[in-house]
């Protein structure tokens, strides 16, 4: 189960302020075998992206002092940091909000509720 | 007292098509006068005769007394060219009485004056030169006969007849026309008064204020009611603007020069002395360059379209409101659910490892109930953007089958574990139509959804998917509890549902009516038709099928709709060319004119009761 620990063991960010979602994420990920990386603020997401490196950026859309889609933009304007994919998770349901995400340059969008099985098939798609 | 005072040049009936001179009408006190001219002159005719008189005598009380007897043709055929016809058979006349009689010095000298006699009598302005003319031709004609002694003069008792009947005839025919011209003066006069109030009565009993504007915006007259709340006295002295609350003033100003430049204008104001009160004042540009108008009360209306206009913002700020908080509420409602929905998930998958039975059977419950929220949660969202008219339609091109297919196969589950059989039936070709996927789909998955709830273990659902021209029908058909009559008119309505408390407990009732909006958004309709106890049919008629090679969106609006080329123009506000308007108001003066005898120019001849027919006329309001 654990097949990925070591060196080649996968890593994502999770940008969420729910604690309870954030802790759903973070189970679902880690009885993947992936580590995982947490904060619930924007600003402090760019600093772990850079200190961490992950491979999967989960980014929570309605954060509470900036918007998930404005760390996207920083994200993605940074030449380190912008190969990272970014899959937006956001409980918005509003027509529009999947084009505005996909604009802000999220590579992928999951709506909250989630479902378990798409949420970790969409994970996978860009864990490899 | 002015010939243009005493002659009548334009009759108060004036013939129609009179585009040269207009003629008065014919009075009977002219003919009247006329005869007694011939049955006078024929008088001393027959008393000259007995003296006995010379021929020549005779001629001339004979040439006199054919233009007498010449005036009953115009009873018969009455124009300018007869009348200018008879005065020069009048001049005629005159020549030969005078010259038969010895010229200028004879006794029937007096006589030269006829033609002018004639033109007082016939009572027209036009006429009295030709007159003085030809009586100035007459006397130097006379003077002539006199010089030259051709004729002799008449003797002494021929003579004295002569000069009576002459200066008699004078004296007596001088009186008898300018009488009955002055009869009619008065009476003209007393005609113009009485439209003169008519009118003034008019202009002050009408329910507005008619003003009056000079070229610096000064009020030169203003007739009829002053609207509620109105400072006269700043209007009258100080002009319009000053009569409005300070912050209206430019307004009002602005608008009496787009008068002036572009010939109308209207506003509304608050009078300054009563800020509860609304004026509106219209403006138009009058024919003689002055501006005209016309200000009333206004106020209740204007009270009227600001509480509509203040209903409008709160209505639309209550409304951005709602959609605001259905917006934040489906958010907030999302997060928690998304616990709920992804934690009972993890343990009916068992991911972490087997679960006792119970508890798998409980995550599974949860999981469950989680969705339906959140298909509530959807479904109220939904419909509160139909209701704002929010829901847009992403019209696209595709396999009508692809949507349906989709909603079955979501469906499948529930039907499954209800042990009910779910039949379809679809074209085997594709159906391309012109609509929203998602919109099918939903209308689908609803439909599907409440034949699954509806219908009881081991029933049937059946979907049917068939083409009708360009019209794609969807019917489903269940074997479930069915839909009392008096039910059937209810449903779809938001927010209502039939049955039983117990049954509306599964649904916020929103599911139909869903379905019915967004089929009505796609052009379509919805038919119900149920049974209670055997089952429910509901079709859904679709004209979405895409023509070949011709994509067509479908319109929901209604086609009749009037000219398709109806442009801007129609819109405006209906308004008389201005030529026919020039030629109307021309009309209306003519009229206006001869009606009351021009009063504005004629102000001196008006009896002294006209002559305080003031500018300024102005009433206080009616309650």
């Amino acid at each position: 189960m654990f097949e990925g620990l070591g060196m080649n063991q996968k890593k994502v960010l999770i940008v969420e302020d729910n604690e309870l979602n954030m802790k759903l994420f973070h189970d679902l990920l880690d009885a993947q075998g992936y580590e995982t990386f947490q904060t619930g603020e924007g600003l402090s997401a760019l600093t772990l992206a850079r200190q961490h490196r992950p491979d999967l950026i989960l980014m929570d859309i309605q954060l509470p002092e900036i918007s998930g889609l404005e760390v996207t933009k920083w994200l993605k304007e940074d030449d380190e940091l912008s190969h990272i994919p970014v899959v937006a998770v956001t409980a918005f349901a509003m027509k529009g909000d999947e084009e505005r995400i996909r604009e802000g340059g999220c590579e992928a969008y999951i709506s909250k509720p989630i479902s378990v099985t798409h949420f970790l098939d969409t994970v996978r798609r860009y864990l490899g | 007292m002015s010939l243009k005072a005493y002659f009548q040049d334009e009759a108060p009936n004036a013939t129609e098509g009179g585009a040269g001179l207009r003629l008065p009408g014919l009075r009977l006190s002219v003919v009247v006068w006329h005869l007694c001219w011939a049955g006078y002159t024929l008088f001393g005719l027959m008393g000259l005769l007995l003296l006995p008189a010379s021929p020549l005598v005779i001629a001339a009380l004979v040439a006199i007394t054919v233009p007498g007897a010449a005036c009953v043709i115009l009873l018969s055929r009455d124009s300018q060219f007869m009348r200018q016809a008879l005065m020069w058979v009048w001049a005629v006349g005159a020549l030969l009485a005078v010259a038969f009689t010895g010229g200028i010095s004879g006794p029937l000298a007096v006589w030269c004056i006829l033609p002018l006699l004639a033109a007082v009598v016939l009572n027209q302005r036009t006429l009295i030169t030709l007159g003085a003319s030809l009586a100035f031709g007459i006397t130097l004609f006379g003077i002539m006969i006199s010089v030259w002694h051709g004729i002799r003069l008449p003797d002494e008792q021929e003579g004295f007849w002569l000069s009576v009947i002459a200066n008699v005839s004078i004296v007596a025919g001088l009186g008898l026309a300018v009488l009955p011209a002055l009869r009619m003066r008065s009476e003209r006069a007393s005609e113009a008064e009485e439209a003169r109030d008519r009118l003034l009565k008019i202009l002050t009993e009408q329910p507005g204020l008619l003003i009056c504007l000079d070229g610096d915006g000064r009020v030169v007259a203003a007739y009829g009611e002053a609207p509620a709340g109105l400072d006269l006295k700043a209007l009258l002295q100080l002009g319009v603007p000053a009569s409005a609350h300070v912050p209206d003033r430019m307004g009002v100003k602005a608008a009496i020069e787009t008068a002036v430049i572009e010939g109308r204008a209207d506003i509304g104001f608050t009078p300054h002395a009563a800020m509860d009160h609304y004026v509106l004042l219209s403006l138009r540009r009058g024919l003689d360059g002055r501006v005209y108008g016309v200000m009333h009360d206004a106020s209740l209306s204007h009270a009227h379209e600001a509480s509509l206009e203040a209903a409008r913002i709160e209505a639309e700020s209550l409304n951005k409101g709602k959609t605001q908080f259905l917006a934040s509420m489906s958010h907030e409602l999302r997060t928690p659910l998304n616990a709920v929905i992804g934690f009972s998930d993890i343990m009916r998958l068992k991911m972490f490892g087997e679960l006792p039975p119970k508890y798998a059977e409980y995550a599974q419950l949860i999981w469950e109930s989680g969705q339906h929220v959140l298909d509530m949660i959807n479904d109220v969202l939904d419909m509160s953007k139909i209701e704002a008219q929010k829901y847009e339609l992403a019209l696209e091109s595709f396999d009508i089958r692809e949507p349906v297919s989709a909603a079955l196969r979501l469906i499948r589950g529930q039907a499954h574990e209800k042990a009910i059989d779910i039949i379809s039936q679809m074209p085997e070709m594709p159906l391309l139509v012109s609509a929203d996927k998602r919109a099918i789909k939903q209308i689908c998955l609803n439909l599907l959804s409440n034949a699954v709830k509806f219908t009881p273990q081991g029933g049937d659902v059946r979907l049917s998917l068939s083409q009708r021209e360009d019209v794609v029908d969807i019917v489903i058909t269940d074997t479930g509890i069915g839909i009392s009559a008096e039910d059937l008119s209810r449903i779809g309505q938001p927010y209502e549902q039939s049955g039983p408390a117990e049954q509306r407990a599964m649904g916020t009732g929103l599911g139909l009516s869903i379905v019915k909006a967004m089929a009505h958004l796609l052009g379509g309709s919805l038919t119900l038709s149920s049974t209670l106890g055997e089952g429910t049919t509901v079709t859904i008629s679709l004209p979405v099928v895409q023509a070949d090679e011709q994509p067509e969106l479908p319109m929901p609006m209604p086609v009749n709709m009037g000219p398709v080329n109806m442009g801007p123009v129609n819109s405006r506000p209906v308004q008389p060319e201005p030529q026919s308007a020039v030629q109307s108001l021309e009309a209306f003066a003519r009229a206006a004119q001869n009606a009351i005898h021009n009063p504005l120019e004629d102000i001196s001849h008006t009896p002294e009761s006209l002559s305080r027919f003031s500018d300024f006329v102005i009433r206080p309001p009616k309650s």
